[in-house]
């Protein structure tokens, strides 16, 4: 009797043992086969890490979808190219109306989409009117809810026409998501893309071959692309979710290249460029990381406070010293590489902490006998600063502004909030002080200066204080409604100006991409469009 | 004993209530609006329009209590919702990713069983010989080295190194063995400090020294009695950590990109995905609960005086 107990245990576990043994045999051996496909590797191929899966492949949708598949597998009537130039793509050329209202597009002839279907103003058509039932989700990109009427001219001409006049509708046509063209095939039975996609289907150089969630996708060739053949013929995205596996993975030789914004650590990508082994690029800035000064609060409703902090810390320091120079010191509250931004007429600040000083003794917070923090009317000079506690370049510099200022005698608190939390804080203008970095190529300028002028979203409310905001604020309303280009260019000039002198808005660093590869690639290029994929003219020895 | 083993089971319901209660509360408690988080994912500056369509969407402008009952009714039919982010339903995207998880789970198991069962045994038979160092050894590793620092770790040596596994990814059993190793580590720390107890503990026992006295060979008594009884806790314990090695996996999962609902139910707390948070703490409740009836039961099946002792309060 008791031996039989004493078996029971032993008997059970090996059962146990057992049934596992047979369950985990039965699913590797499933996956193995399903591996094999995939893994026979071609020469001319090209295997790259991204954090996450690339979602559905539907141009009309965003998260969880990837901007880099979408720009793949989808073009646009217009690209941008470097330095904001305007490119026709899938349209050849464009007419716009005197009153800036109509837009005429002359589509590309011979253009398939990968099912062999032909691309014309049909299908272009289908597309806006797929967009544009749910105008409100795509409100965003401002020209979507200006669109008054789509026609089909005639096979290869597509006509827009606007409520009111937009400048930025060619540029905003350059954007990912979600003006870009799906084939027939695609669409589901109702016409309404934003559930789903039957198939993706379009006109791009690459098309999704093989797809694993949350594993892998493997992009081919479109042998039959309008445009210059890609050299590379097959691309494979393994989704990695951690940095430092994507960088042991790149070590080990697992992948071929790795690139992004803030994808691996600098600390890691600085190490695999010293081994010398391994090719590196850094592209041209992308955005300008921002702090924003809130001059509804107290302290920093006088420009001479916001100044002297200005002036108060050594800004190329600090960006070499977070970013080991992956970002670079900005003088301009945008890249200079963008449309209009290049001519700003502003005086930039040089680091003087006596300069410093001086100016906020002239505001009248002086430093007391014996103490550290300066004060006025018996209040200390103190402010908070909110940063995005998952971002360690944001949390680095704001530790380094807090000694740096703490030097001049003002108190910085900083705060670690969730992103969302910054979001929202930011919103309802509590706060003192918040990092931002404006949105980039192609969004910019028009749209950093129109979330400026938004009521709630935070800007507007933040330069208060500035004597001239009505100025400015009546000065972007009417920026994206000229149809003159000199009074345009004079208008941003004017803005962007008045918006960094007055010092609520501070220029940081220019924030910039970064790509590692192994030697065997070259022509690796990053694209003028922040969002777009950076595959074009990509080449692997062989 | 089937009256025992009901009302074990119905002692489940309220506890389950009380989980959906938690749960419920927690994300309501969160200052995260999900419809900001749903643009903010997906990097829209959100018009006010727009948030407030995707708030009623996601049913957000009802009262809490209706939103409560609304979801406690939908669970009951296995249905956790719709995800925010991607516009599928939770469970098709948690059952798709569930298989594997529970491979990475068994992996680990059977990992766990086949090195502490033999470590456990010799440690214990030879108190204070090398084995048992290197037993005491395991154990502090196991218990204090964090498991995704174990898993670069494991990452650098045996995949960047000496080129034996790969990085990341799954199809082959080489995928398995690291991040399986990583999962199971802690386990093995834990039940070969459990067992190599619970042989300490029977070589005390009279019956050991009959069998000795009876000049049964060493190595007899120890294998066929000794190790029969003192496995039992093990039993025990591994009932009790199947929960534990599900949530566990999730850091292991994203460290070893494997794709499991892990990794799923990290990216849905970055991206604020209600239905999918909640749905995945619910699970996670379930399995622990059911797991706990499981060893219960089993425990039961061994040792019958447990149910008697049910019996006896009746």
């Amino acid at each position: 009797m008791s031996n039989q107990i004493m078996k029971k245990p032993v008997l059970l576990i090996s059962v146990i043992i057992l049934i596992l043994s047979i369950a985990l045999i039965g699913c590797s051996n499933e996956s193995v086969e399903n591996k094999e496909e995939t893994t026979s590797k071609s020469e001319n191929a090209l295997t790259f890490a991204w954090p996450r899966d690339i979602g559905e492949l539907n141009p009309h949708v965003y998260n969880p979808s990837q901007l880099f598949s979408q720009s793949m597998v989808y073009e646009p009537l217009v690209s941008y190219g470097d330095g904001g130039e305007l490119k026709p793509h899938l349209a050849e050329s464009w007419e716009i109306s005197p009153d800036g209202k109509e837009y005429l597009f002359h589509l590309r002839q011979n253009v398939k989409f990968s099912d062999g279907t032909s691309f014309n103003a049909e299908i272009v058509k289908k597309n806006f009117d797929a967009i544009l039932k749910n105008v409100d989700f795509h409100s965003w990109l401002g020209f979507i809810s200006k669109i008054a009427q789509t026609e089909v001219i005639d096979e290869n001409t597509f006509k827009l026409t606007l409520t009111e006049p937009y400048y930025p509708t060619i540029q905003e046509l350059a954007v990912v998501r979600p003006v870009r063209f799906l084939g027939e095939a695609g669409f589901p039975q109702d016409g309404d893309t934003s559930k789903g996609v039957e198939k993706p289907v379009g006109t791009g150089p690459w098309v999704l071959d093989d797809y694993k969630v949350d594993e892998y996708a493997v992009f081919t060739r479109n042998e039959a692309y309008w445009g210059e053949l890609p050299s590379v013929e097959k691309i494979t995205v393994k989704i990695i979710p951690d940095a430092e596996t994507r960088v042991l993975a790149f070590e080990k030789g697992e992948l071929d290249l790795v690139y992004g914004e803030g994808v691996i650590s600098i600390d890691s990508f600085n190490q695999l460029k010293s081994t010398g082994s391994y090719g590196t690029s850094i592209s041209e800035p992308v955005a300008t990381r921002q702090l924003v000064l809130n001059t509804t609060k107290e302290q920093l409703s006088d420009e001479r406070v916001r100044q002297a902090l200005h002036y108060g810390f050594d800004k190329a320091a600090m960006v070499e010293g977070v970013t080991s120079g992956l970002e670079e010191k900005a003088d301009y509250i945008l890249p200079t590489n963008f449309p209009y931004t290049s001519d700003i007429d502003v005086n930039t600040v040089k680091y003087n902490v006596e300069k410093a000083k001086q100016l906020l003794d002239e505001a009248g917070w002086k430093l007391p006998e014996g103490k550290s923090v300066r004060e006025k009317d018996g209040k200390p000079l103190e402010v908070e600063l909110m940063y995005n506690s998952a971002e360690s370049i944001q949390k680095t510099m704001a530790e380094t502004l807090q000694s740096e200022w703490a030097g001049l005698g003002v108190k910085l608190n900083i705060v670690g909030v969730e992103l969302t939390t910054q979001v929202e804080r930011f919103k309802a203008n509590e706060f003192d002080m918040n990092f931002f970095s404006n949105y980039g190529a192609p969004y910019d300028p028009h749209t950093f200066v129109n979330i400026v002028a938004t009521e709630g979203f935070g800007f507007n409310e933040a330069i208060s204080a500035y004597s001239n905001k009505e100025e400015i604020l009546s000065q972007i309303a009417k920026v994206t409604q000229t149809t003159d280009e000199a009074e345009r260019q004079q208008l941003y000039s004017e803005i962007l100006g008045s918006l960094q002198e007055q010092g609520a808005i501070l220029p940081i660093s220019y924030i910039k991409k970064i790509a590692i590869y192994k030697k065997d690639i070259s022509n690796f290029t990053f694209p003028g469009n922040r969002d777009e994929h950076p595959f074009t003219g990509i080449s692997v020895k062989e | 004993m089937a009256t025992y083993v009901f009302k074990r089971i119905i002692t489940i319901v309220p506890i389950f209530l009380i989980a959906t209660l938690i749960t419920f509360g927690m994300i309501n408690l969160s200052p995260v609006d999900p419809a900001e988080a749903y643009f903010a994912a997906a990097h829209i500056q959100a018009t006010d329009e727009a948030l407030e369509q995707k708030r009623h969407e996601f049913g957000l402008d009802q009262p809490l209590l209706i939103q409560y009952v609304n979801t406690l009714i939908k669970i009951c039919q296995f249905d956790f919702g719709i995800s925010y982010v991607t516009n599928k339903p939770v469970w098709e995207e948690i059952s798709a990713r569930i298989p594997a998880t529970i491979q990475l789970t068994i992996g680990s198991l059977l990992i766990a069983i086949f090195v502490s069962v033999p470590i456990g045994f010799l440690a214990g038979i030879k108190k204070n010989s090398g084995m048992d160092h290197f037993s005491r050894f395991l154990s502090f590793i196991g218990a204090s080295i964090p498991s995704f620092w174990l898993g670069y770790l494991f990452i650098f040596f045996f995949s960047v190194k000496l080129d034996l596994f790969p990085v990341e990814g799954t199809g082959t059993w080489k995928h398995l063995i690291l991040p399986s190793l990583t999962l199971a580590f802690p386990l093995i720390a834990l039940y070969t400090r459990l067992l190599r107890a619970s042989i300490l503990e029977n070589l005390q026992e009279s019956y050991v020294l009959f069998a000795r006295t009876r000049g049964i060979h060493e190595m007899a008594i120890m294998g066929k009695h000794v190790l029969r009884i003192a496995i039992s806790p093990m039993i025990t314990g591994l009932g009790m950590n199947l929960g534990n090695l599900l949530t566990g996996a999730i850091i292991v999962e994203a460290v070893f990109s494997w794709p499991g609902f892990g990794r799923y139910f990290l990216e849905a707390i970055f991206n604020r995905d209600v239905p999918v948070i909640q749905a995945y703490v619910l699970l996670a409740a379930g399995l622990f609960l059911i797991s706990n009836l499981i060893v219960d039961l089993i425990q039961m099946f061994i040792d019958p005086r447990i149910s008697r002792k049910g019996r006896q309060f009746q």
